[in-house]
Order: C-alpha cells, then structure tokens, then sequence
C-alpha cells in the first residue's frame, strides 16, 4: 500500500428512513489537507466516519486503493488502520484505561514486536512533549475537557500515521489547548499528510486547507480547491461559508473579504 | 403489522448472525494473537470468582432446607431415601443450572449490556474500530468465554456447597451418619445427572452471554437507550434459559 487513497462511490447512509449521507461521490488527495464544512447536524461527522470505513454504507461504497472498504483482508484492514487514524468530536478515550494505557494500545495492537518497557518509553515521551507527564495514571474522567482532546490526539498520532481524520478537534477547548491543537494541524499539514477534517476555525482553515468541501443536509454542495470554493457564487454555499465563520449578517457580504490574502485571515 | 414482523425477522437474522460470529470468534480466541488478553481473566474473576459466595449462601441454604424437610416429611411415608433422590434432581439437575443462571445475568448481563453499551454511545467502539480492533474478537469474545465458562464453574461450585455444605449445616439440626448419606448420595447420583446438569449450565452460558453482548451493541446513540437494553438482555435471557431449560429437561426424559 503506497499510498491512502480514499473514495465514496455514491455512497448513502440511512438512520432509519433518514438519509444522513445521500448519494455522495468524492474523492480524498492524498498529502492534502481537505477541509469539510456545514452547518450543525448537516452530516459532517457522518460523512468523516464514512470515509473512514467506521459507519458500513447502505448504499454505494467506500473505496481504499481500489478495494471495498470492508472488503479488504484482514491484514490489509490493519495496515490500513495503522496507516490512518480518527480524532474524535468527543475524545472517545476509552473510559476503563489510563491516559497512558489509552495512547499506549494503538501501539500494542500495531507494533507487536515492541516490548512494555520500549511502548511504555515512547508513550512517555511523547505526552511529556504536550506537558502530562503526571496524570499518566489517571482515569479519562479524572481529567478536563482540554486534556482528554489532548490524549486523544496523543492517541492518534502515537503511530505516525499518514491519513488523519479530525472531527472537530478544536469543540469546547480552552484558548491554550486549542492554541496546541492548532499548531499541531499545521505542523501535520505542513509535513504533507493526508488530513480530512472538520473545522470551524477560519484562521486555520484558510491557513492549512487545500481542499473545501460543504456539506448540507447530507449531500455534498461542492468539493474543490479552497480558492475555487471560496469564490463560488452558489449562494447556499456563500450562505454557509458565512454562517461558519461567524458572520450570521453576511448573506449578502463579500466572503472573499474574510478569507483573502487582502482581508486579515490570510 | 407486516412491518413489525419484518423488523421482528431482521432482528433474528440479526442476532443469529451476531451469535455465529461471536462462536467463531471464541473458538479461534485462543489462537490468535490477541492484545488485551486480560480481559477474560477479569470476566472470570467478576462473573466466577466474585458470584461464589452467593452461589455458596443460596446453593447451602437450598440444600439443607431439603434435607431438613425430607428428613421429617418422608420417613412419615417410609421413603427416607428418596431425599437423595430429590436432592439430586433439584441441586443437579435443576435448580444448581437455572439459579447459576439467574445470579449471572442479574450480576453480569446487566453489567456487561450497561458497559457495552455506554461504549456505544461515547464512540469507544469506533475508537476500537479506527485503531484497527475487531469489537467482536476484542469486546465479545472474551465476556462470551468468560460468562460461559463461569456459568460452568458456578453450576459446580453450587452442587459442591448444596451437596456437602449443606449437609454440614444440617447436622446443627437433624445430624445424619457422614458415611450414609455420602454413600446414599453417590448411589443416587449418575453419570447422566452430571451431564445433564454441565449441558444446561453451558447452554445458559452461551444464553446470558449472547443477549448482554447483543444487546449492549444495540445502543446506538442516545445514553437513554442504554437501560433499555439492559432490560432487553435480562428478559430475554431469563426467557431463554426458561425455554432451553425446559426442552433439555424433556430430552432427558425421553
């Protein structure tokens, strides 16, 4: 496996009657960062899950290098796996493990060669790096909001891996922690891995995003370089670019003024 | 109504297929390289070393109110031995498996479906899924092993106390000669018994745990659906160990 390509093929997701991904068709870059974009409940999350082969589609599919997502062999599932990893909108530590237990089993399950003593080190290691060197023994719940984003993302990245899905990751963080996160994204965006991600941080967007997607109501409005998308004259997609950055009043204002080179995002 | 059957159908074919794989899955446990292979040292010590002592108050009292009640009631009719009899069919070959069975899903179904089932809704399973974990071979294997096994071992536990322990308590009472009543009891007690009694208690296992595992993992997003499912596994499990009890009991007999 060379590289992770990924793609939906018509891919649909029901709840019950509901569709809550209808009939999308894209495809990810690899070594780019892919931004999606939407309004609350209009099946962002879903669409990442999906992508990531973690919600099975009731229609379509979801293509990795060529092969049905869920019909790979069990060994190339895992090198996909290894490959890939998915930062939750909330954390999603595992709640019966330690900090250091939660960062330390993606090891476990990918490097089996690696002794305790030799994942126990790395894993210390790299949460001294983000400053939680003491609460290595605490349970999920004994630690704030900031710190679990904080060791989820520890835990996704404790593999190197080269495709990162990020739900949100900046969702009710303090200034600091988000401040971490931020320069983390950059830094992953910047070393050319493949990241597909929500966000609602214009800043960072307009900094990091090659790729745009906006999604409404399940279905994918547009998908396409971040300068193509910013200026597209759809105005449901001027609408919700608006919306998600902020600007409730802005129907009708110049969205190239919040994200141009000339407008102070940039 | 058609629709309520169908859903009903959908939910078999479901569960069945949640059954096969969760089987599979058990059966090549010991095979596969597995991470997290404390998991079912911890179901064993939960389900199995923690439920003895009820099982031990339950199974003792059981068997000395036997006792004590055959001792004065039969020989009034000049069957004094057929207590062994009775102590047999009820300690063996029935009560031992179904009461093993009850103090099970009471303890452990309903906290396996509660655990499973908080999983569901804070996305630890999709966690488990994008870190390249099966949540069958990870998750169900090892409560599908371990709640089995316990049943077995428990249906054990019940019939040594019922039988022996009982017997030491009932000298406090009604005192019978040590050698009498052992000999009687392994005069009275078959092969058949025993099998008869290990078949259910295994067949209970694979009952409870199924209906925890499969229910806990039908949560799907809201933490309200969680008591709702634990519901689920404990009515469905009590049911069907009812029924398999049943038609085992009638195998026996035919």
């Amino acid at each position: 496996m060379d590289s992770v390509q990924l793609s939906l093929e018509n891919v649909s997701v029901y709840y019950g009657p509901r569709a809550v991904i209808d009939n999308v068709s894209l495809s990810v870059r690899p070594g780019k960062t892919t931004v999606v974009l939407g309004s609350s409940g209009s099946g962002k999350s879903m669409l990442l899950k999906t992508v990531a082969g973690l919600v099975p589609s009731n229609r379509g599919r979801v293509v990795l290098n060529g092969t049905d997502i869920f019909s790979l062999s069990e060994a190339e599932e895992l090198e996909f796996r290894r490959r890939s990893s998915f930062v939750f909108q909330d954390d999603a530590l595992w709640a019966n493990r330690t900090v250091a237990q939660n960062v330390h089993f993606p090891l476990e399950v990918h490097y089996p060669a690696m002794t305790f003593e030799q994942r126990q080190e790395k894993v210390e290691k790299y949460l001294e790096r983000t400053g939680y060197q003491d609460s290595l023994d605490y349970r999920p719940s004994q630690i704030s909001a900031g710190e679990r984003k904080m060791v989820s993302f520890a835990r996704a990245l404790i593999t190197d891996p080269d495709f990162l899905f990020l739900d949100t990751p900046l969702l009710g963080i303090d200034s600091t922690t988000a401040s971490y996160i931020i320069d983390t994204i950059k830094r992953l965006s910047a070393d050319g891995k493949t990241i597909l991600a929500c966000l609602t941080d214009p800043e960072l967007i307009s900094l990091i995003a090659d790729e745009l997607i906006i999604v409404h109501k399940g279905s994918v409005l547009i998908h396409g370089p971040f300068n193509e998308v910013r200026r597209s004259e759809d105005p449901l997609v001027r609408k919700i670019l608006s919306l998600i950055l902020d600007q409730a009043a802005a129907y009708d204002e110049d969205i190239l003024s919040l994200l141009d080179d000339n407008g102070g995002l940039l | 109504m058609g629709t309520a059957v169908l859903s009903r159908l959908d939910n078999l074919f479901y569960a069945t297929g949640f059954f096969y794989r969760s089987v599979v899955a058990s059966l090549q446990y010991f095979r596969r390289r597995q991470v997290g292979s404390g998991v079912i040292t911890m179901q064993l010590l939960f389900t199995g070393v923690e439920a003895i002592s009820v099982i031990a108050l339950i199974s003792i009292s059981l068997g000395a109110v036997i006792i004590i009640q055959g001792v004065n009631i039969l020989p009034q009719f000049g069957q004094g031995v057929l207590i062994y009899k009775i102590l047999i069919t009820v300690i063996t070959r029935e009560l031992g498996p179904v009461l093993c069975a009850f103090v099970v899903i009471a303890r452990s179904a309903t906290a396996i479906a509660t655990e499973l089932g908080h999983m569901v809704v804070s996305h630890q399973i999709e966690a488990y899924i994008s870190t390249g974990v099966n949540p069958i071979r990870y998750l169900v294997a090892p409560r599908f092993i371990g709640v089995t096994l316990s049943v077995v071992l428990l249906n054990l536990y019940f019939n040594v106390f019922g039988l022996v322990g009982s017997y030491i308590l009932t000298q406090l009472f009604e005192p019978i000669p040590f050698s009498e009543y052992f000999h009687n009891l392994l005069l009275y007690l078959k092969t058949t018994d025993i099998i008869s009694s290990l078949l259910k208690s295994f067949i209970f296992g694979l009952i409870i745990s199924h209906t925890a595992t499969y229910n806990g993992l039908r949560v799907q997003q809201s933490s309200t659906e969680v008591p709702q499912m634990v519901i689920q596994a404990v009515v469905q499990g009590f049911t069907l160990c009812i029924i398999a009890d049943a038609i085992i009991t009638m195998v026996y007999y035919i």
